[in-house]
């Protein structure tokens, strides 16, 4: 209740009497009693929790990724071991090695591991790895937030068989790989054609691009043209950022 | 008594008109005369004073006082006096206008009198004395007046300022009385001489009631009468006719028509039988006014037992009922009732024509129809006519569509018509409009703003160079994709940095830089001039619209070059494919490149032939790249073949071998022909003998 209610009535007239508006009224109330919990019950304390570290995220638990390794990549694997772990153990805090037996790529959490997404970092960038980009490409992985990688078959956009298939991945490479690099240059993307399926790693839009680009070598269109488009679109994108 | 007032009256007069015998006196203040009239004032006072009878009282002053007195306080006992005895002659005159015994007679002293301006001066207090005396006998009434109109004629003179003010409201009373009967008569004796209507020439004394010279003729005409003693009851034919207006107020009229008496008693009397309408001018009322007093006249002679003139009487008669015929002609009063819009000239009113029967209209019933009667016809009539119309056919303004050739000539110029203008009119021209103009021109002068067209320029960019700009690296980038995108953040980071740089700063490091070099010019012994730095001008690889458009960048995507900077158009405009070319397109296009190899080829030898002709002297020797260049092209065609020196070849072993094979080889090509002739005969003939079977 108020305290204002009962004294100023049982006192003197003659003086005015503010009155307060009722509004106004429950809104202090409610203010004030706001105000008056955390201080009238010192028991009740309102929890204050430190901040987590990233193995207590996880539960206290070791979490642990497993990364294939086909054989054509085990060699350029062991070349370039150095380069794959040192950015994850350093950087993400993690800790990985290379199952002889089962032929893959294992990655754990540590105690030191602060990051929670490191780890799915560490898997991605092996993984691209592993697929078949260069290890400073994969690294991007690592270092930026927003690349994917996309894979798609060269048979998923149209059915082709024998000879045809053949010179749509001729197409798509072109001559010493020139279509490729020109795709990848002009769209900011890394492409691996393997065969018949085709790995992209970029951000969003550019490998949207990509593909495109990508799609329309397989469906035939000749590559002054498919130059011609994704000059233009990629000149549309870099105008909107 | 009365003999002592004559005499006291006698005197009074004497000594008045000695005084007043001098008008001119009167210009300046003569208190000499003044104090003479107060004397004499005071005289008459006292006399009439004495003659007062009791049953009328004045006021309480049996005498005048005067000795010390102001002009103001004289007046004003003379005004006790007067407003007393006003009632007391208000009733006489009363009962002396409305007393039926009494009778006027027609004087010619009366006559003789003039009253054309009010003058309340003249009916001074003799006037008081005369009525108190004429209160005691009232059938001296006459002879009362008589006596009235002489001391009017006497006090007339009396040029007395304080006097004439004395008796006004008296006066008044008396005066309305005695004018109005005096005036009947007048009117009476002038509407004798209306006889000979002829021009009346205005005076200056001239009146609505009263012409100087009507009232000069009529008095010859009294003057002639009395010397005839003859009253004419016939009508003198050769009397001179009046004009046009007073026709119907001709007495000429045969008396037998007039012997109608219209009488109007006292009672039925109106506005319009005592006075002149309104608006009528005074020369043009002259028969009204007459017309209105003789009808009053007519009652008047009913009283008199004594008709001195049975003519008058009759003229007045007639002249009451022309009067009256007249004065409606005058009128004319028509209802001005609203008119349907068909009819012209019907009016739903009573024509006065109608009313007097003046035009006959209807045969069947001369005499007078009732109004309803009337309204009757005129409603028939209208509906006759409308009727006609409703069948007839209707004019060309209601029969919808309209040509040239349907209706008359020039009729759509007579007409208001009101159409709707589907395009917008053009701008009329007034003088707002091009005051306006030149308003406007004018401020444009002022502030410099012309309408100048800017010569456009084809901006004189190729295409390749077009194409140069946006340059396709097809090769493997040297930058990983991390690198990239690194590289990308840092520009974008980067552009800020550039926006902070102060220009002033970089100022100072280009002045320190030369700086330093002088110095360093100056102190070192090897002086080795620091390496020029190229000036580099970052041209950013963008597209033009980043550039050149104010246009919010997400907008458009249009470049700088048009498509046919591009790729150049063909002359025929279309770009053909492959399955659309006609077999001459085919044709155009193999010529066209034909052409241009040709062209190239020849170019080519003609460089040959200018570098040959250059060394021509100096070596006749062809270098290695030459000779098998040369024997390329002698080989292409496949005419040639070089003879390899192998085992195979025999030709090449000796002279005779080399022309037997080639005889060989001819004779063999010969027979080849042969045989083939043959063989096409063969064939033919085999499928003859098959057919056969």
């Amino acid at each position: 209740m108020e305290p204002l209610s009962d004294t100023d009535c049982a006192g003197s007239t003659h003086t005015f009497e503010e009155v307060k508006s009722k509004r106004s009224q429950k809104r202090k109330r409610a203010a004030a009693d706001a105000e008056m919990q955390p201080e009238e019950t010192a028991a009740a304390k309102r929890p204050q929790f430190p901040a987590l570290s990233g193995d207590q995220l996880a539960g206290g638990e070791v979490e642990m990724r497993r990364v294939p390794v086909p054989a054509h990549r085990y060699s350029p694997l062991k070349e370039n071991w150095m380069k794959i772990f040192t950015p994850i153990v350093e950087h993400l805090q993690l800790q990985v090695r290379f199952n002889l037996k089962t032929r893959n790529v294992e990655i754990k959490t540590c105690r030191e591991t602060s990051d929670i997404g490191a780890l799915t970092r560490a898997a991605d960038f092996v993984k691209a790895f592993v697929l078949g980009f260069q290890v400073e490409d994969a690294l991007a992985l690592i270092r930026l937030d927003e690349l994917f990688l996309e894979t798609f078959d060269i048979t998923d956009v149209k059915p082709l068989k024998g000879d045809h298939l053949s010179r749509a991945i001729g197409r798509i490479a072109g001559k010493g790989g020139k279509t490729k690099f020109t795709i990848e240059n002009v769209t900011k993307t890394r492409i691996v054609l393997a065969d018949t399926k085709v790995h992209i790693l970029g951000s969003f839009q550019n490998i949207k691009m990509a593909r495109t680009a990508i799609c329309n070598l397989i469906l035939g269109s000749p590559p002054s043209k498919v130059y011609g488009n994704i000059r233009a679109v990629a000149s549309r994108a870099a105008e909107r950022f | 008594m009365a003999s002592g007032d004559g005499s006291t009256l006698e005197s009074c007069l004497q000594l008045l008109n000695s005084d007043t015998a001098h008008p001119e006196l009167f210009l300046s203040v003569q208190d000499a005369l003044a104090t003479d009239f107060r004397s004499l004032t005071k005289t008459l006072y006292d006399l009439h004073k004495a003659h007062e009878p009791a049953d009328c009282k004045g006021s309480p002053l049996e005498q005048l006082v005067i000795e010390n007195f102001d002009e103001e306080q004289i007046w004003q006992e003379l005004e006790l006096q007067n407003d007393a005895l006003l009632t007391h002659f208000e009733e006489a005159v009363e009962q002396a206008v409305t007393d039926d015994t009494i009778t006027f007679f027609k004087d010619t002293e009366e006559e003789e009198e003039e009253e054309e301006d009010v003058d309340n001066g003249e009916i001074a207090n003799s006037l008081e004395e005369e009525s108190a005396e004429e209160d005691e006998d009232e059938d001296d009434d006459d002879d009362d007046k008589d006596k009235e109109e002489e001391t009017k004629q006497r006090l007339k003179p009396s040029a007395g300022n304080e006097d004439d003010d004395f008796s006004g409201e008296d006066s008044d009373l008396d005066f309305d009385v005695d004018k109005f009967e005096e005036k009947n008569k007048q009117k009476q004796s002038t509407a004798k001489l209306s006889k000979s209507r002829s021009h009346r020439t205005p005076s200056e004394v001239d009146d609505r009631f009263f012409k100087l010279s009507e009232m000069e003729a009529f008095l010859d005409d009294m003057d002639k009468r009395e010397g005839n003693e003859n009253v004419e009851e016939d009508i003198d034919y050769f009397q001179n006719l009046p004009s046009d207006d007073d026709e119907e107020l001709t007495f000429d009229k045969p008396v037998a028509l007039t012997k109608q008496k219209k009488k109007k008693s006292s009672r039925d009397m109106k506005y319009k039988d005592f006075f002149a309408p309104v608006d009528a001018k005074p020369e043009e009322m002259d028969p009204e006014s007459n017309d209105d007093y003789e009808g009053e006249e007519d009652d008047d002679n009913e009283l008199e037992e004594d008709e001195d003139d049975m003519n008058e009487e009759d003229f007045d008669m007639e002249e009451d009922d022309t009067g009256d015929g007249a004065r409606n002609a005058l009128r004319k009063v028509t209802f001005d009732l609203p008119d349907d819009d068909d009819d012209d000239d019907d009016s739903e009113g009573e024509d006065v024509e109608d009313i007097l029967g003046g035009k006959a209209k209807n045969v069947p019933k001369p005499e007078s129809k009732s109004s309803f009667e009337k309204r009757q016809e005129k409603m028939a009539k209208k509906i006759e006519e409308l009727e006609t119309a409703a069948l007839s056919e209707k004019p060309w303004q209601l029969t919808g569509e309209v040509s040239a050739q349907t209706r008359p000539e020039n009729s759509m110029l007579e007409e208001d018509i009101a159409f709707d203008q589907a395009s917008r009119m053009a701008p009329a021209i007034t003088e707002e409009t091009t005051l306006q103009l030149e308003e406007i021109i004018k401020q444009r002068i002022k502030d410099q703003v012309w309408d100048d067209v800017v010569r456009k320029e084809k901006p004189k960019e190729e295409v390749f160079e077009y194409k140069k700009r946006l340059t396709l690296d097809h090769e493997k980038s040297k930058l990983s994709l991390a690198e990239v995108y690194e590289q990308e953040y840092i520009k974008q980071t980067q552009e800020k940095k550039v926006e902070e740089e102060n220009p002033a700063h970089v100022e100072i490091q280009k002045l320190m830089d030369t700086l330093f070099l002088k110095l360093d010019a100056l102190s070192n012994f090897h002086f080795t001039p620091k390496p020029h730095v190229p000036e580099v001008k970052v041209v950013s690889n963008l597209p033009s619209i980043t550039m050149e458009e104010v246009a919010p960048v997400n907008a458009s995507d249009a470049t700088l070059l048009a498509p046919e900077e591009i790729k150049e158009k063909n002359k025929a405009g279309d770009v053909l494919g492959a399955t659309e070319k006609t077999t001459t397109d085919k044709k155009r296009e193999r010529r066209k490149k034909k052409k241009l190899k040709r062209l190239k080829i020849q170019e080519r030898e003609k460089r040959q032939k200018v570098k040959e002709a250059m060394k021509g002297g100096d070596e006749k020797k062809k270098s290695k790249a030459e000779v098998e260049q040369t024997l390329k092209k002698l080989t292409k065609g496949g005419k040639a073949k070089i003879l390899t020196n192998d085992g195979m070849d025999k030709a090449l072993r000796s002279s005779q071998a080399f022309f037997s094979q080639l005889q060989d080889q001819v004779k063999s090509q010969i027979k080849g022909s042969k045989n083939q002739t043959a063989k096409k005969k063969k064939q033919k003939e085999i499928s003859v003998s098959k057919l056969k079977l």
